[in-house]
């Protein structure tokens, strides 16, 4: 322990030498910083073999960013923290399957719509349950601040249990902790086809329309977006897009 | 019952006096082999997914063993400065640690370390523009200074209270002989008291360093990319939330677990005469 001093100071330089490594924020000014959640496939998750954030979002804004000649840096946020940084302008741009809404476009403002998606019910196979109007009296799972945590509280008689991750609802439900769970289709459809103990029931409950995220305050930036979104939307860049991601 | 070594002082620092388990032979490495062998065997029956989860996080445990430890050393810094700022005789340096710990202690982890990702950079900005500073005006935070600052600063205030009862746990009896020895208070300090205080504070220190690396996994709440962010991201991606929290528990613990025995070993070596 005679050492103990030198041991400690050591430490603390070897932890600023560390910390003075990490980048503080884009090497470049002139990129735009894009916030997505990227665990939510396939519009946004990280394929696991290169550590790259894939997805039919990510794609899409690409293409958005080649056409209005933006460079984009893309940011893994969580969910609320993607919300509420682009309430606080902490990021440039969000593309994360964010449904447009009134309250929504409160705190920030939205590209045109670029998809049309809907909340569905998922159960398990071995469940009575055919509709909303089953759901009087039970317990269904949500991602909490999503529409599907909006659409299920809107259901009368439910009760919602909300989690941080649309995957930990799933696994209450297949543990029979709760009795549905209510999320967008694209991923319904990616647990209903990896688990053939879950099915999805009844009609799409809602429509809903995802827009890019922009906050208040940068309306040219909102502007190059929808023009550039407007001529791939023209092109068809949405049919393309689906038959990458979403079919099968 | 007391071990002595037969060959010499060169092996004896190995047998703990007072009788005990000689540290090589600590049986707790025990079970982090088998945790490890667990571990591997997951990894070798079943690639996919365990495999490529292991992969894929690899950066995660870095950046976990990176903010733990960064946290760790700065909130020493600032445990023993409040710690000795809260015995202090002077109102206002004990006023300044005595709020500073109760307002801390009084604010969950994950609250502080929200407020911190989005607050600061606003608050920097407001004063940037107030100063007119164009560096601060055009501040980007980066997450992992700003979730290890906010660790710190949380972990600091309990370090002050585990520094305050280390020193106020030697007798005052030694303080006195220090002064009347001639030393000056901050002599005193330095050289007969905190070195006592230490012995006293290890366990306490190692256990904080083991909490400490449990809640680093909140930094996921906040941009960090660790490796409870990687583990959501996997599962997210393959649809497996089973397989995946069991291999990232399963890392977190072979982590813990090592510390926890390089903290037992410590401890052992600083021991003289009390159990």
């Amino acid at each position: 322990m005679k050492h103990l001093l030198g041991l400690f100071i050591i430490g603390v330089v070897v932890v600023g030498l560390l910390l003075s490594g990490c980048p503080a924020g884009p090497e470049d000014e002139d990129k735009i910083r894009v916030a997505t959640d990227a665990t939510w496939p396939p519009f946004e998750y990280v394929d696991t073999t290169t550590g790259e954030i894939v997805g039919f979002d990510i794609d899409l804004f690409d293409a958005i960013a080649e056409r209005a000649g933006l460079e984009v840096e893309y940011v893994n946020v969580e969910w609320d923290a993607l919300l509420a940084g682009m309430a606080l302008g902490t990021y440039d741009a969000a593309i994360s399957s964010i449904t447009i809404r009134a309250d929504r476009l409160e705190e920030m403002n939205f590209s045109d719509p670029y998809y049309v998606a809907g909340q569905i019910i998922v159960v398990l196979t071995s469940s009575n349950i055919t509709g909303p109007e089953d759901l009087s009296g039970m317990s269904v799972g949500v991602q909490t601040g999503t529409t599907g945590d909006y659409e299920a509280q809107d259901i009368p008689g439910v009760t919602v249990v909300g989690y941080d991750e649309i995957g930990l609802a799933f696994v209450a439900l297949m543990t029979a902790q709760i009795d549905a769970v209510v999320c967008d289709t694209p991923v319904a459809y990616g647990y209903v086809d990896k688990y053939d103990t879950l099915k999805t029931v009844g009609e799409v409950l809602t429509t809903e329309e995802y827009g890019i995220a922009v906050p208040k305050g940068k309306e040219d930036l909102l502007e190059k977006i929808n023009t550039a979104l407007g001529e791939l939307l023209a092109e068809g860049i949405i049919e393309q897009l689906t038959a990458t991601w979403l079919v099968g | 019952m007391e071990e002595h070594s037969k060959n010499g002082p060169g092996r004896e620092l190995k047998f703990v006096v007072g009788g005990e388990v000689n540290i090589r032979q600590d049986p707790w490495w025990w079970l982090v082999a088998i945790v490890a062998a667990i571990t591997v065997l997951l990894v070798m029956l079943w690639p996919v997914p365990f495999r490529d989860l292991v992969l894929f996080a690899r950066d995660g445990v870095l950046v976990t063993v990176l903010v733990t430890v960064s946290s760790y050393f700065l909130m020493l810094i600032v445990g023993l400065f409040g710690g000795l700022g809260r015995l202090s005789k002077n109102k206002l340096i004990f006023g300044i640690s005595s709020l500073y710990v109760e307002i801390v202690r009084g604010i969950p982890l994950l609250v502080q370390l929200i407020g911190w990702y989005f607050a600061s950079p606003l608050i920097i900005q407001r004063v940037g523009l107030w100063l007119n500073l164009q560096p601060l005006i055009e501040y980007r935070a980066n997450p992992i200074i700003t979730a290890t600052v906010a660790i710190t600063v949380c972990y600091g205030a309990y370090m002050s209270e585990i520094v305050r009862s280390g020193v106020q746990s030697v007798p005052k009896g030694q303080m006195e002989a220090a002064r009347s020895l001639g030393m000056s208070h901050f002599q005193a300090m330095r050289h007969v008291v905190l070195p006592q205080a230490f012995r006293v504070i290890l366990p306490p220190m190692g256990n904080e360093f083991i909490a400490l690396l449990k809640d680093s996994s909140l930094v996921s709440v906040v941009a960090v990319a660790d490796l409870t962010r990687r583990g959501r991201e996997f599962m997210a991606a393959h649809f497996n939330p089973i397989e995946t929290w069991l291999m990232v528990a399963l890392l977190y613990l072979i982590l813990t677990l090592v510390a926890a025995r390089v903290v037992s070993y410590i401890e052992k070596r600083s021991k003289y005469d009390r159990y």
